[in-house]
């Protein structure tokens, strides 16, 4: 028995399966996003705008270091000019680069220290000698380059709380005599050589590699430069990095309208093609060999999942093995389908209302040529052509049987007839002969007279003995009805009585009925009366001659 | 789930709907197999309450108590079998095939100290006023739980701890694997049944 939904239950299951009710629907409803988010051209600008943005950046990047490169080196050769050191530009610049790779310091921070430092040492192999300690120190101190290089900037000044602040220990009485020299050796005995060995460790190595990084950024830069430089004809920075972002945005478009291009040019492309023979031709072609590649990618798709679905059932142990849920999936719908199809059409019957009215009519009882003339109406609805032809035929001949059928029928209601009447003459004759073998019984007073036999029979009808005469039509009474009562015939001698009335010279009659026969007696005048009737009404005369003789 | 068959309810809805006279004719055998632990529970109800709770079987109607009274052909006939689709859990597996205690006494007599082996805790001495809820003993009697506990776990002889039971999990866990074993077989025979019967839909 069901328990009921909700009911509480303490059940111990035997058999568990999994749900996947609850996935499905979450799988179902992240695809629908997917779907959704496919359909719209949101993903598309999405998409295309990070692509767009990444590319933007990364030339952006690469062309804000090279404009920062370029910003420094103007400083730095703007300095050395003023310091008359204009020839030794490049190799400030050669020395710079080295000392970048080997201290792995970006040279955006090795620049502005070297700026500093020639600016107050005036001599380039003392500023060159303290960049040097500053790596130096930096690596061992962990301050910033910038910063230690700032700090012995401002010691050869004659500055020095910033060195007496980052290094600690160094000597007061040359920090307090101002000794930059004194200093300088001293830090050079306790510093010198630690931004080499830094380099051996993995760190250092890293540096190393992210200083090539930004040095091939900074290639990339320049050559995107002098790319657009090329392209926009200027000389400006600031309108290269706007060119930049300008032909991001076009790139962006560019792919937001790629398929509106491809459209346009298969579009256009196929327009063209059928102006001319030649290209109707190849375009037909084309559509063939589309529809082929179609047609054969159906159909070897169809092959491999067959080919899957049969790899995966086996002999038919459809639960436990992965494969049949496929198979249930397969099945599943074309079960669904079939049922929908025949409810549907189920459906449809009850909308068809000469199909209902043929159905109806063949219920009932019809004759073999009604029923085949219905029957070939249902045929003329379905689509085959051989049941026509030959319900055709079947009504044809069942035509022609029923017109013979009604000739015979009409034979035998002749026939019929025939026997009838011939049986009724029979019966007429034979009632005739019993009605004069029993009027031999009757008896009747006339005229004071007692008269037996057929004459006082017909004395008590009031029929002249001359013999009977055909009444007209309707002019024949019924006989009356038996008299219940025993003994008493009473119409036959009101009939006699009142022939005598209407005939004063005939004497009164008194019947005097016997008995025995009375049942006879009234009967037989019924009978002969009835006879008479019919006989009549048929056209027959009464009483043969010689009747009652 | 250690019971779990993967692809049951794909393959019961493809045999419903391809072979429904086979799969009425599984389903007759898997109750047949399930009837079996059905006998088995029902003849762990006692047939009298536990000595020393005669009153659990007194319980007058129209009262609160009434519908929790012992009785053992509610007890019995509360033991039914399952072939549909019970409630999802957590962890999403459902029982397709289970058997189920329904009735309010056969619950109470199953369960009884599963989860509070000496009663639920008095709230007087929980030091709690006012706090009659499910989880303190509704009893005046502190020691009232306890012995109703004691009284059943002495007549049915079996103690309940977390997820046992004394008549429909015990007697599923003793016939377990013989009626799985029947299960499977019966399931087995109607899928290859219906595979043979329907070569067209292989493929």
């Amino acid at each position: 028995m069901a328990v009921k939904s909700g009911q509480p239950a303490i059940k111990y299951s035997i058999i568990t399966a999994f749900s996947a009710k609850g996935i499905n629907a979450a799988e179902k409803g992240l695809a629908r996003l997917r779907k959704s988010f496919g359909k719209t051209t949101l993903a598309q600008k999405l998409t295309f705008a990070a692509i767009g943005a990444g590319v933007v950046a990364l030339a952006k990047k690469a062309a804000d270091a090279a404009r920062q490169q370029d910003k420094l080196n103007k400083q730095l050769s703007f300095t050395l000019n003023n310091l008359g050191y204009k020839t030794a530009i490049p190799s400030v610049n050669r020395f710079i680069d080295e000392l970048e790779r080997q201290a792995a310091v970006a040279d955006d921070v090795l620049i502005p220290s070297f700026n500093a430092l020639v600016r107050v040492t005036k001599q380039l192999t003392d500023a060159q000698d303290a960049l040097k300690l500053a790596l130096d120190i930096s690596a061992i101190t962990g301050d910033d380059v910038a910063v230690v290089a700032d700090a012995l900037a401002k010691g050869f000044a004659g500055n020095l709380t910033a060195i007496n602040k980052l290094v600690p220990g160094l000597d007061q009485a040359a920090i307090k005599a101002k000794d930059m020299q004194a200093i300088m050796r001293q830090l050079n005995a306790e510093f010198g050589g630690a931004a080499i060995n830094n380099l051996d460790s993995f760190a250092g190595k890293m540096e190393v590699f992210k200083i090539s990084i930004s040095k091939a950024l900074e290639n990339i830069g320049e050559g995107l430069l002098d790319f657009l430089k090329g392209f926009t004809k200027t000389n400006s920075i600031q309108e290269l990095g706007d060119a930049i972002e300008n032909i991001g945005l076009k790139i962006g478009d560019i792919l937001r309208g790629l398929p509106v291009l491809l459209k346009t040019f298969f579009t256009q492309l196929e327009n063209d093609m059928k102006q001319s023979f030649i290209g109707r031709f190849f375009l037909s072609a084309i559509k063939k060999i589309g529809d082929a590649f179609t047609t054969a990618a159906d159909k070897a798709s169809e092959t491999g999942r067959n080919m899957r679905l049969m790899r995966g059932i086996g002999w038919g142990r459809l639960f436990d093995i992965a494969p049949a849920k496929k198979w249930a999936g397969t099945v599943d719908p074309v079960v669904k389908k079939i049922t929908e199809l025949q409810k549907r059409s189920k459906l449809q019957e009850l909308f068809d209302p000469q199909r209902n009215q043929i159905a109806a009519a063949l219920t009932r009882n019809l004759t073999a040529e009604q029923r085949a003339l219905v029957q070939g109406l249902e045929a003329l609805r379905n689509e085959n052509v051989d049941d026509d032809e030959a319900y055709y035929n079947k009504i044809i001949g069942l035509s022609a049987k029923s017109a013979l059928a009604q000739i015979d029928d009409q034979k035998k209601v002749q026939e019929n007839l025939k026997t009838t009447l011939a049986g009724q003459l029979a019966d007429y004759e034979k009632y005739l002969t019993d009605a004069r073998e029993k009027a031999k019984y009757a008896s009747a007073n006339i005229g004071g007279t007692t008269v037996t036999g057929p004459r006082a029979l017909l004395e008590n009808l009031g029929v002249p003995s001359s013999g009977l005469q055909a009444p007209a039509m309707g002019a024949i009474t019924p006989p009356p009805p038996p008299s219940s009562s025993f003994g008493a015939i009473e119409d036959p001698a009101t009939q006699v009585r009142n022939q005598a009335a209407s005939n004063p010279a005939a004497p009164p009659v008194t019947v005097n009925v016997n008995a025995g026969i009375v049942g006879d007696q009234d009967f037989l005048v019924r009978t002969i009366n009835n006879y008479i009737t019919m006989a009549t009404r048929n056209g027959y005369t009464t009483v043969p001659a010689g009747f009652w003789s | 789930m250690p019971n779990d068959i993967e692809g049951l309810s794909e393959t019961l809805s493809v045999l419903k709907n391809v072979h429904r006279v086979v799969y009425d004719q599984m389903n007759d055998q898997i109750k047949d197999a399930l009837r079996e632990i059905q006998n088995d529970a029902k003849t762990l109800v006692p047939n009298s309450p536990p000595p020393g709770l005669s009153r659990w079987a007194s319980e007058k109607p129209n009262t609160v108590w009434y519908r929790l009274a012992f009785d053992p052909s509610e007890m019995k006939s509360g033991i039914r079998i399952s072939l549909g689709r019970q409630k999802m859990n957590r962890r999403n597996f459902v029982g397709m095939y289970s058997i189920l205690n329904t009735s309010a006494p056969g619950m109470v007599y199953e369960v009884a100290g599963s989860r509070n082996p000496n009663g639920r805790p008095h709230y007087s001495g929980a030091k709690r006023k006012n706090a009659r809820s499910k989880a303190y003993s509704q009893s005046d009697n502190p020691n009232a739980g306890k012995w109703f506990i004691d009284r059943i776990e002495r007549q049915s002889g079996i103690v309940v701890r977390f997820k046992q039971g004394r008549l429909v999990i015990a007697a599923g866990m003793r016939k377990e694997k013989k009626t799985r074993d029947r299960i499977i077989t019966a399931l087995e025979n109607a899928s290859r049944i219906t595979y043979t019967k329907l070569p067209n839909l292989r493929g």
